[in-house]
Order: structure tokens, then sequence, then C-alpha cells
């Protein structure tokens, strides 16, 4: 896709224009809309006659197996094989449809699927994959979501942290927003009730319910990353990177309105964004200057803290450890994890800097304080810090599905941690070509197929790489903060 | 004594190594001659890089960069070449141009792409876009790479710098702000470097006559050399071919 090269600010979208649209498209995509209630029994059939003579028992061809519902809503070793509500970006469908090796399995010289059988595979799909009970996959209430914003395809993967692979796909453009509107961060609630989503160039933030249903809308111009209050009921929205002179403050959103205010900050390019545990202090960093503003919502203070630099770090985001203390920012151009103390009478007080590969992105602490994770975007990186020791512990690199890491999320139990990878297509010496990632499936329009990698924090090590869409970017999940 | 002698030797050696590579003599010329022809791609160009760009859209542009590491005419002539001499103990005078360059970033572009300066020399970097641009300058050194220079540059216009590399005459430029950015700097000794025109032709002035290893620089195609010979008011005529899979 061609995107415009210079960009007109005065272009943006026509609010009143879209709101019509916006209200149809959302009514229209609700996923708890059936659009033809498909029979698992006719699926079954279809699988039993071409798929399981691989696809069944222990040793089913790539770990999938066809031989009932719930083993086919476990996937493959790699992930989903099919996506409820969403045929197009099924596995199942695309192989079957557009590989580029032949249709899926005629390219093995087995009997292929006919027209009539994919149809119904789709419809099938399409409402829902449910079994012959009408069970919907990954319809728990209280399975932990992962949301992953696919900034270069307008579209956010939901993905299932019990099995980690992809239950549901919100196509943003099916609910009226533009192809560019460029998803960026999502906040979730702590219960997972709703999420939120920020569209960069839509200059939106957006509401869904846990059933990926929009409910709520705000405009913000060219919001970046996201902020719960976890205690009050503020959503706290800051600046993209994209923009050189967004408006110097970030939004204050009242999550049960979708009401905002602005709060000013006599800094520029606001970007870094996070609340302490019990909401009553926001961090704010900016890409121009080093400093870190704390904005008190109690009072509406606002205090300034410097740190030292002989150039702008270009702080890119925080973490803060479970107890509170101890909050870890990254910087992009001096490739720095500094450490705060936030108990410190003096304000957020730098103790410690620790030198890392290039371009840290998002950091986040795992669930028992020991240690932090982030991607290094510039070098194809995962470092591991060791809050302990205030020492990296471990670089992983040269594994493949590394490619340009930029967001962070920690399983509720904290074994995993999870990192999206750009996989945008980049110049020698950046990303090497090497741990560019390529499609295990080639569909002709998944050249750079956003990822998200799986660490297990047990062996620190890559367990999975979780396919998504392209330009994987912020991620959010339901966080349970101790306070 | 004698190893003291020995040093003194060993470093006035050094000395007039160095020195011999920096201390290019202007002198008249007895009926110099040229050097021209024309670097060529045998081979198909690979296509352009899209890279897509994810900060600072109003001034770096919306949408993808396209960056064409290979660039050719119609003809597949090869642009973005430097073609030198390295070891031209003296001859013509430096233009007065020589002394005047500078490193453009505007639109978060290196402008010119590449250029040749003469070594030692000062020059300003300039930030012409309102935003941070981060120059990180290296000397390559075969596989590995140095700093020569690292500027942050928040506010728009001039910082002064030197171009003194030490142990690299190619020079990359990046910037630490913006991955997308690439610039290339070829430093010289003497005034028999050029950039080939838009068609991949160069041409080599005023060089006295004698015999000469002639090479070329192409950022992503490497280097050629070859050995020509000047005659007095003659034109040399030589072609360069990379080749390409």
């Amino acid at each position: 896709m061609q995107h415009p090269i210079i960009l007109d600010l005065k272009t943006d979208l026509n609010v009143k224009r879209l709101i019509p649209i916006l209200f149809v498209g959302a009514i229209l995509a609700g996923w708890s809309l059936p659009q033809r209630q498909a029979d698992w029994n006719e699926v079954d059939a279809i699988f039993q006659a071409k798929c399981v003579s691989c696809h069944a028992g222990e040793e089913a061809a790539r770990g999938l197996r066809l031989d009932s519902w719930e083993n086919l809503v476990l996937g493959s070793d790699f992930g989903e094989a099919i996506i409820a509500y969403d045929a197009d970006n099924s596995l199942v469908i695309e192989l079957a449809t557009k590989f580029s090796e032949g249709s899926h399995p005629e390219e093995l010289g087995e009997a292929a699927l006919t027209e009539e059988e994919i149809t119904v595979l789709r419809d099938w799909i399409d409402s829902g994959a449910p079994s012959s009970d009408g069970e919907i996959p990954f319809s728990n209430p209280d399975d932990p979501r992962l949301y992953v914003a696919n900034q270069g395809a307008g579209m956010v993967a939901v993905i299932d942290m019990n099995t980690n692979q992809v239950a549901r796909m919100v196509n943003l453009m099916d609910l009226g927003f533009s192809e560019f509107s460029m998803p960026h961060h999502i906040a979730v609630e702590e219960d997972g009730s709703f999420w939120y989503v920020s569209l960069i160039m839509d200059n939106k933030i957006l509401k869904f319910t846990r059933d990926n249903e929009l409910v709520g809308q705000v405009d913000a111009i060219r919001p970046g990353l996201l902020a719960l209050d976890p205690v009050g009921p503020w959503l706290y929205g800051g600046r993209s990177m994209m923009s050189v002179s967004p408006p110097e403050s970030v939004v204050q959103i009242d999550r049960e309105t979708m009401e905002s205010e602005e709060i000013g900050l006599l800094m520029p390019r606001p970007h870094a964004l996070l609340t302490n545990h019990d909401g009553s202090e926001v961090y704010i960093s900016s890409l121009a200057q080093n400093r870190v503003a704390t904005y008190h919502d109690e009072t509406g203070d606002l205090v300034f803290d410097d740190v030292e630099g002989d150039r702008p770090h270009v702080f890119i985001h925080f973490t803060i450890s479970p107890d509170g203390k101890t909050m870890v920012g990254t910087s992009e151009v001096t490739s720095n994890a500094f450490v705060f103390d936030l108990e410190s009478s003096e304000g957020v007080a730098l103790v410690d800097t620790i030198g890392v590969l290039r371009a840290p992105w998002h950091p986040i602490y795992t669930a028992d304080g020991k240690w932090v994770v982030f991607g290094n975007n510039w070098t194809n990186t995962i470092t591991i810090l060791d809050m302990e020791k205030r020492a990296i512990a471990k670089v992983i690199e040269g594994v493949e599905g590394l490619a340009q890491p930029h967001g962070s999320a920690a399983s509720p139990d904290g074994r995993y941690v999870y990192i999206s990878q750009r996989n945008l297509a980049m110049p020698d010496g950046h990303s090497k070509e090497d741990h560019v990632y390529h499609a295990r499936y080639d569909f002709g329009d998944n050249a750079h197929v956003g990822t998200v990698v799986v660490l297990d924090m047990e062996s620190k090590e890559i367990v999975k790489v979780i396919e998504t869409e392209e330009y994987a970017s912020g991620m959010g999940a339901a966080v349970i903060r101790n306070r | 004594m004698n190893r003291t002698i020995l040093l003194l030797l060993v470093a006035g050696l050094f000395l007039t190594g160095v020195a011999s590579a920096q201390d290019y003599l202007e002198e008249p010329i007895d009926s110099p001659g040229t050097i021209t022809g024309r670097v060529v791609l045998n081979g198909e160009a690979p296509a352009p890089l899209k890279l897509l760009i994810t900060k600072d859209v109003e001034v770096c542009g919306l949408g993808y960069r396209e960056r064409v590491e290979v660039d050719v005419d119609e003809n597949n002539g090869l642009k973005n070449v430097v073609v030198f001499i390295e070891d031209v103990p003296s001859g013509k005078a430096w233009s007065e141009a020589s002394v005047e360059s500078s490193i453009n970033q505007e639109t978060c572009r290196f402008q010119p792409h590449i250029q040749v300066m003469r070594n030692g020399i000062d020059i300003d970097v300039i930030n012409s876009d309102e935003t941070l641009h981060n120059i990180h300058a290296y000397e390559l050194i075969g596989r590995a790479r140095k700093t020569l220079f690292n500027i942050s540059q928040p506010e728009m216009g001039p910082i002064a710098e030197v171009m003194d590399p030490t142990r690299g005459n190619q020079i990359s430029l990046e910037c630490d702000s913006h991955d997308f950015m690439q610039g290339w700097i070829f430093v010289t000794d003497n005034p028999y470097a050029t950039v080939v025109d838009e068609h991949g032709i160069y041409e080599l002035t005023d060089v006295p006559a004698g015999t000469y290893q002639v090479s070329v620089w192409h950022p992503r195609l490497g280097i050629q050399t070859k050995e020509l010979v000047v005659n007095h008011h003659d034109s040399t005529e030589s072609d360069f071919v990379f080749d390409i899979e």
C-alpha cells in the first residue's frame, strides 16, 4: 500500500461526517451478530473427508488436529487455525485460497477443497466458528487477553494468553475508520471489561467492550501512549512521535462518559506516560526535553524533574515495579534504561542509568519485580535487566522473529513476557536481513507480517512467534496492580 | 643512545608518512591530461527499499521513504559513485569551493546524498528541519566502523564540525533519531576525486602525466581500482563496470 508522501494536517478527517458512519459501522461490526448460523457438523464432515488423514491424533501435521472442535480451537504448534468471525484472516481459508505453493492440501497431492466446501468453512468461521453446542471459541470472560495494535493494517489482534494464539481480529476499517488510522497503543481495564486504543492519524481514542463492540470514542490530536488510572475514572492519552509539534498536553478522559479535558504541560512532545499504582500521580516525559513531569491528580499540580544529559534522550516509555517504588524509563537516542526512585523526597529521582543496546522501546516489569524486559528497536534484540543488580542479565539476539521490537506486556501469572515486532522493511545496518521475519506461509500480501514473540521468563528464551498483521506496535493487557 | 636514535628515526618516518598523506602540493602542471569515463552497472538494480516513516511525519513525510540503494539511468549508468586517485603527491590547485562544505539535513534527508570533501576542513552541519536530528558520522574501516562525530541538533541552524577522519576515507552518515536517513561522504587528500553525474559519467581534469591507481567507490557495491596511464595533453578514457547478480 502506498501512502501519500506529505501529510497535510488540515486534511484530517471530517469528524461530523464520520459520526453516522461510525455509528452504523459499530452496530454492523458487532461480533455478537452472526452472519449465518453454520453447522459444525457440516464443517466436521469436510474435515473428516479432506483433512484428518494428516491432521488427527498425536502425530498430527504441524500439531494441528482437526478431529474435534476442541482440538481445532487449540490450533497448531505455531498458532491459531481459525479466527472466529474472521474467515479472511483464518489460516485454513488462506491456505486453501491464496497459498503461493498452491491450494492446500492440493499442493501435497491430496484432493482440494471444493468451492462449496470453502464457502461452508467461511460461513461457519464468519458466524463465530461455533461448536455443535453453540460455544464460540475463546468466549470465556475470565480468560486473559492481550491486545496488539497493528499500526500498518488498521487492525487490533486479540490474543488468548492461555494458548498464545490469535483469538479475534478487530478490523477498524470495518468500523468506518481510515485505512491509515494507525492504531498505536492499548489500555485494558483491570477486570478486562473494556479496552481502549489510540488512533494516531484518525485523531481518536476508542473504547471497546471485551466483546470488541465499539461503545465510545473521543477526539485527541495525534494520540500515542495510553495509561489507565487504576483507581479513579481517568484514562490518559499522550502524543505520538509521528507528530513533530503536537499539543503540549496530555488528554484526560473520563472512561465512563468518554469526555475529555487537556492537561497543559508546558513541555513539548509528551510521549512516555504512566500512572502510579493508586492513580494519584501521572508521569510524563518528553521526546524533546530531558525532564519528567509529574501530574498530581488531586491537586492538579505539575512538578518537573530534570534528567541530566548533553542531548535529548528522547524518552520512549516507562514501567513501574510491582511495589510501586521504582520506575524504569527507556530512551531512544541515548539508549539508556533510567532507574527512578518514586519514593524520594526530591520527587522522581534518577538513581541509576544503565546503558543498553540501541533504541530500547516499551519496557515492562515482571510480576515478581525482578526483571525489566524491553526490545531494542534498532538492533533486533530483547534486553532483560536484572533489577536487583541493576544490570543487563541477558540480551536475546539472532532469534527468528526479532524484527524491530516495539511494545511489551506480561501475562497475569508473570510467566510470559510478550514483545511485539514491527517487522518493517529496513535498510542494511539497521535491521539485518537475517532478522527480518518471513511469514510461515506466503499469501502474497504478508511479506512484512508483524509478530508478537513470547518470552518464557523461566528459561528466558523465546518459545513462540505469533503472527499478527502488519506493523505490530503497542500492546495492552489487563494488569492487576499491587496496591 | 642507539635505541634513542632508532626511536627517533622510526618516529620521523611515521610523521613523514602521515605528512605525505596530508600535504598535497599545489604546483604548476606541465601539459596535464584528463581521465574520463563512465561507471555502469552490469545486471539489474535491486528494487528500492520502501521504508515506512514512523516519526515526525510533518517534516519527514507520511508513508514510505523510497531509498534507492543502487541507482542507474536508463542506460545502466551508475549514479552515486566517487571516482578518485588516492596517491597524487602534487598537482592542480584545490578549488575555492573545496573549503566550503556542508551537510544539510532537510526533510529528514542528508543533502547531498553523496559528496566529496577535502580532508581536514571545517564544515557546517545544518539542521533545516523543525525537529531533533542527531547526525552520527562513522568512518568505515573494512567491515568495522568508528564514530567520527555524533551531534545532537534539537534546534534548526548550523553547527561547526571538522571533517578529519584518521582511519578511513569513506564516511557513513546516519541519524540516531531517524533510522531511515542515510548519506555518504568520501574524504580526499587531493583534488582528484569527484562524484559521477546522473549518467555515471566522470571527468578528472588537470592530471599530471604519469601512471595512477584510479578507483571508483559505490557505498553498496564496493571499490574497484585499475591502473591508468595519463599522457601529456591527452585524455585517457576508461569505464568501470560493477557486476550485480
